[in-house]
This record gives structure tokens, C-alpha cells and sequence, in this order.
């Protein structure tokens, strides 16, 4: 995965990431218009398809809506990276497919052209010429993230079961 | 080495001897609970499973907490589409007005949450069921749409820290002010993230249920996966006449590993607050005392219970609130309701000029029912302080207990309990 960086900074709480007040509808692609608006208003006319979010501490704290995640995901982005995120966030993106990476340490900034290998759990700054080390992403997690979500991975397994067992 | 009270409930319900942290297991879920506003959503996507029918009607629990009474056209369309959809899948606990609460004390209050066992919830506040000795867990609409096919759910076995809670309980001090001393004394900076909170000790034992789930409650904003209490006599007689299914008492291993253990001796708590717009930004009540406020605002999953009614009537008897102050109590259930009519303490209440309104997340979720307006200074017994939680981004929320509210609306200016 390959895509350019937009930095942001600590504690990015899901309102910020999509209000609650857009949350309120089955419509998930009309959250894209919305995402991030409070933080950023002009992201979501800078994003494209595949670009990475990069984040500090503590990203998508607050309530347990999927829309978070969900507002990311259908308006382009491709992975968020940070430096830890809030649980709640955490699985909900990995459950609707948006891959997540904690990168303890790294040298991006805005505008960096940058490439992921998920199953590596690695990240390379292409400005830079260096790598860093994302915390390994179990297996599991992988497949759920490469059938695009939880829903399509048990459509594609029919089962439960946990790879390594 | 032993394993702790919650390595012991995912083991047992994955079907293992032994599970360490960090480990990824399916578990067995007990109770899938989702709420009005995201449960259509829940069932779209079990639906878009295949599924026609929901793995034990009995155990998919769905309430009617954030959007009852509906305040406006759109949100009871909402509930509208709602009804349809949970009758249509023959529910059987579907508790909706008339019969509702918030759906975390309905799902203690009811029996629907069993200590040893894993319930999850469409709701942050799901951690509040640790205080059975269950773990309680908040998901999204995707976990819990899986849950409702499979009555199964992914977890990461967490990390352990334990707060060691030693002491006599104060007067006038609540859970709620052991909370806020956590709160204040582990600050937001992430090392609970993912963790799960062991309550124990002597002060815990000594703790009601009420206190149990507040203290738990809240578990999730210091970042936890969950919190809990181990099952004692006060869970098993509290169960006894609502636990729908049975259960085995679990503990803690005493050679179990713990990340970190904290003592606290709750004897040195004294009432606290969180002041706007941080939930770890705590203060003793004493070093604010005097702050004005204009509106006040008991009710949550937090502090909505019966025992949270009781002492403010204690408070509030033969009293009246201060002109400048408008207060608006919500109870948490209609059971917590119809008990604080039969008290008496709902008359205590009016009397002393507070408005009662009827069971609902209320303004807590800044939907309805008192949300705040620009300008407003609230003092809230509920759950969150951020910028706009209540409503208006130009409000200030502090956070306190139910007696420092009841003791702070005699005078309209935030006061500790213990001077009234």
C-alpha cells in the first residue's frame, strides 16, 4: 500500500473524526463529506484514494460508534497509522476493514509519500529512505483486514476458528 | 503461574485451560445488547450475514434508552424503524418505553449480565457490567451484528492492573468520588488502554452494587478494555431474585500477574470534582467550593440508581433548591423509578423544586431532556465533561456526585457535602 501522508496530532476523538450529529443515518457514504470537518475542513477535498492518516496518541477515543472508522475508510483513506489508538477505535477498524498500524516512532510529515507492508507490520518513508517498525498485527487480523472486514471474512470462512488453532 | 479473575472468564468461555495476555480468542458471548439509535443498524448487518435468525432470542437484549420519548419527528420515525426491526426478529427482552431504562442498568437490574461470563453492548458505558463479576465490553455494530449470528466475538486477552481499594468509606463519599480520585490520580495518557481494572479489597467488599457499577462504569474513560469486581455475597444476594441463568463464583488467582498494582486507601477520599473540559482534571470539592452553576443534573448510567436518589432526598428533605438553580433528575430504569415513587423520595425531590423526567440517557448524550445551552454552567452526577457532551460547546460541565450536587443546588454554588 502506497499513498501520501496527512499528519495530525494527539488524542483525535471520534467527533472529530465524524460528529455525532452525521452519525445518525444508514447512509455510510455520506460521511465522507463530513469526516474530519472540525479538525480540518479542507481534508476531505485533499484526500485521495490509498493516502495515509497519521496520527499520535490516543487516536479515536471517545464512543464506540463504527462510523468513525467507517467516515475514514469510505473517503479514501487507506491506513491509519498512530501512535497508539483507543481500543473501542482499534476494533471497530479492523471489523469494517480499515487497516490500523501502532508505529511507536517514525519521521513522517505532511505531504510524505509513504508505503505500508501490513503483513511485515512495516512502514517506509519514501522522502526519508527509512523504515520503521509497526507492532505486528496477529494473522487473524491480517485476513480480516485483506477480505475487507469482519462480515466478509466469515462470509469467506463460514467459521470461527482462530488461524494458529 | 495463576490467572486473573478475567484470563479465567475468556479461558472458560473459549473453551481453553489457559489464555495469557495479548493472546486473540473467540469467546463465547452470553448477552448481545444493543440500543434504538444503533440497533437497525446492528440487524442490517446481520442480516447481510444471511442470518434470518438471531442465535438465542432470549440473550440478544435490545432497549430503548437514547432517542425515548422521542423529541422531535425525525427520531420517532427512528424508533419507529427500530420496533419494526426487533419484532420482527421476535426479541424477547425488548424493553422499550413504558418499560425502558438505560440499557446498562437494565442489563444488570434484569439478570441479563452473570458473573463468569462476557457480555458486549453497542455502548461505551458496557463496562458497567464488571460490576457482577461479568465481563462487560463495548463493540461496535459490526461485533455485535457477528454476536447476533453467532453468539460469538473476537477479544485480545488483556493486560491486568489492579486497584487495591483499603479503608473506611466517609461520609458523605461515594463510588462515584473514588472514581474521579482514580480518574485524577492516573491521569489520560494511555497506559490503561487495552488493560483490564481488577477492584479488590476491603472497601470494594464493602461497596454496594450501585457503587459497584458506577466504579466500573467508568472504566472506560481511563481508556480500559474493562473493569471488575470479583462475584461475593453482595453480587449473589443482588442476583439472586433477577439472574436469568446460572452462574459460578470466579476469582483471581492469588499468584495471577498483574502489570501494575495501585493502593488506595479510601479513607483519605474526600468528595470530588472534575472541572471543563477533562475528565482527569480533578480537584477536591473543597478547593472550588463556591463556584456558581445554573443547572444541575442527576440521572445516567453512571449515577441514575435508587441508592443516588436516596441520598440526595437525604440532603434535600425539608428543603428547597436555590432560585437560580435548575435541576432535572432522570432515574435510570422505570424499576428505579417506580421504587423512588414508592420511597418517597421522588416527593422529597419535587418539593425541593427538581424536575423528575422519565428514564432515558437524557441530557448526558446531549440529545433531549435537558441539554445544555450556551452559557450554561452544569453540575452533573453523569459520566462526561468534554466540550459539547451535553449539548452547547459553549457550556461547562463539572463532574461530581450525587451528594455534592444535592448539597451544592441549596446554595447554587458548588459545595462540599460534609459543611452543609
Amino acid at each position: 500500500m502506497e499513498g501520501k501522508a496527512h499528519v495530525y496530532g494527539d488524542n483525535i476523538d471520534t467527533d472529530r473524526i465524524i460528529p455525532g450529529k452525521y452519525t445518525k443515518t444508514l447512509d455510510t457514504a455520506s460521511l465522507a463529506a463530513h469526516v474530519l470537518e472540525d479538525l480540518d475542513p479542507e481534508f476531505r477535498h485533499k484526500v485521495k484514494v490509498g493516502d495515509i492518516l497519521v496520527a499520535g496518541d490516543n487516536f479515536g477515543c471517545g464512543s464506540s460508534r463504527e462510523q468513525a472508522p467507517i467516515a475514514l475508510k469510505v473517503a479514501g483513506v487507506g491506513v491509519v497509522v498512530a501512535r497508539y489508538f483507543a481500543r473501542i477505535f482499534f476494533r471497530n477498524a479492523i471489523n469494517i476493514g480499515l487497516p490500523v498500524l501502532e508505529v511507536p516512532d517514525h519521521d513522517i510529515e505532511a505531504g510524505d509519500p509513504v508505503t505500508i507492508d501490513l503483513e511485515k507490520g512495516e512502514v517506509f518513508n519514501q522522502r526519508s529512505g527509512k523504515r520503521f517498525q509497526a507492532t505486528q498485527l496477529p494473522k487473524v487480523m491480517i485476513d480480516i483486514l485483506n477480505a475487507g472486514g469482519l462480515v466478509a471474512y466469515l462470509k469467506e470462512h463460514g467459521t470461527y476458528q482462530l488461524n494458529e488453532e | 503461574m495463576g490467572m486473573t479473575i478475567t484470563e479465567k472468564i475468556m479461558a472458560n468461555n473459549s473453551g481453553r485451560e489457559k489464555v495469557v495476555p495479548g493472546e486473540l480468542v473467540w469467546v463465547d458471548v452470553h448477552t448481545v445488547m444493543t440500543m434504538d439509535y444503533l440497533g437497525k443498524q446492528c440487524f442490517n448487518k446481520f442480516r447481510s450475514l444471511g442470518k434470518t435468525e438471531v442465535f438465542d432470542k432470549d440473550r440478544v437484549i435490545c432497549v430503548s434508552d437514547h432517542l425515548v420519548p422521542p423529541p422531535n419527528q425525525k427520531f420517532a420515525t427512528m424508533l419507529n424503524e427500530w420496533r419494526a426491526v426487533v419484532r420482527e426478529h421476535d426479541i424477547t427482552h425488548f424493553y422499550d418505553l413504558g418499560r425502558q431504562g438505560i440499557a446498562h442498568q437494565i442489563m444488570v437490574e434484569q439478570g441479563h449480565v452473570l458473573p463468569g461470563k462476557i457480555s458486549i453492548g453497542t455502548d461505551s458505558h458496557a463496562n458497567t457490567y464488571g460490576a457482577v463479576g461479568a465481563v462487560g465490553n463495548a463493540v461496535g455494530v459490526t461485533d455485535a451484528a457477528v454476536a447476533m449470528a453467532t453468539g460469538k466475538a473476537w477479544f485480545r486477552v488483556p493486560e491486568a492492573v489492579k486497584f487495591h481499594i483499603t479503608g473506611e468509606w466517609q461520609p458523605w463519599v461515594m463510588a462515584k468520588d473514588l472514581s474521579l480520585h482514580i480518574m485524577g490520580m492516573m491521569h489520560w495518557n494511555g497506559h490503561l488502554i487495552y488493560k483490564t481494572l481488577e477492584y479488590c479489597g476491603p472497601a470494594i467488599e464493602a461497596l454496594d452494587m450501585a457503587g459497584r457499577m458506577t466504579l466500573c462504569n467508568m472504566t472506560v474513560d481511563l481508556g480500559a478494555k474493562n473493569g471488575i469486581v470479583a462475584p461475593d455475597k453482595v453480587t449473589a444476594a443482588y442476583l439472586k431474585p433477577v439472574a436469568k441463568g446460572d452462574w459460578e463464583p470466579l476469582q483471581s488467582d492469588p499468584d495471577a500477574n498483574y502489570e501494575a498494582v495501585y493502593e488506595v486507601d479510601v479513607s483519605k477520599v474526600v468528595p470530588t470534582i472534575a472541572k471543563p473540559h477533562k475528565l482527569d482534571d480533578t480537584v477536591p470539592v473543597a478547593e472550588i467550593e463556591g463556584t456558581p452553576f445554573n443547572k444541575a443534573f442527576v440521572g445516567t448510567c453512571t449515577n441514575g440508581r435508587i441508592e443516588d436518589l436516596a441520598i440526595m432526598a437525604k440532603i434535600l428533605e425539608g428543603k428547597r433548591i436555590h432560585r437560580d438553580v435548575n435541576m432535572i433528575v432522570v432515574p435510570a430504569s422505570q424499576d428505579v423509578y417506580l421504587q423512588a415513587i414508592k420511597k418517597g423520595y421522588l416527593t422529597t425531590l419535587i418539593e425541593a423544586g427538581a424536575a423528575i423526567d422519565t428514564p432515558s440517557c437524557a441530557a448526558c448524550a446531549g440529545i433531549h431532556t435537558g441539554v445544555a445551552g450556551d452559557g450554561d454552567i452544569v453540575l452533573s452526577a453523569g459520566n462526561r465533561n468534554m466540550r459539547g457532551r451535553m449539548g452547547s460547546k459553549e457550556a461547562e460541565i463539572y463532574l461530581t456526585s450525587p451528594a455534592v450536587v444535592a448539597a451544592s443546588v441549596l446554595t447554587g454554588k458548588i459545595t462540599d457535602p460534609r459543611n452543609l
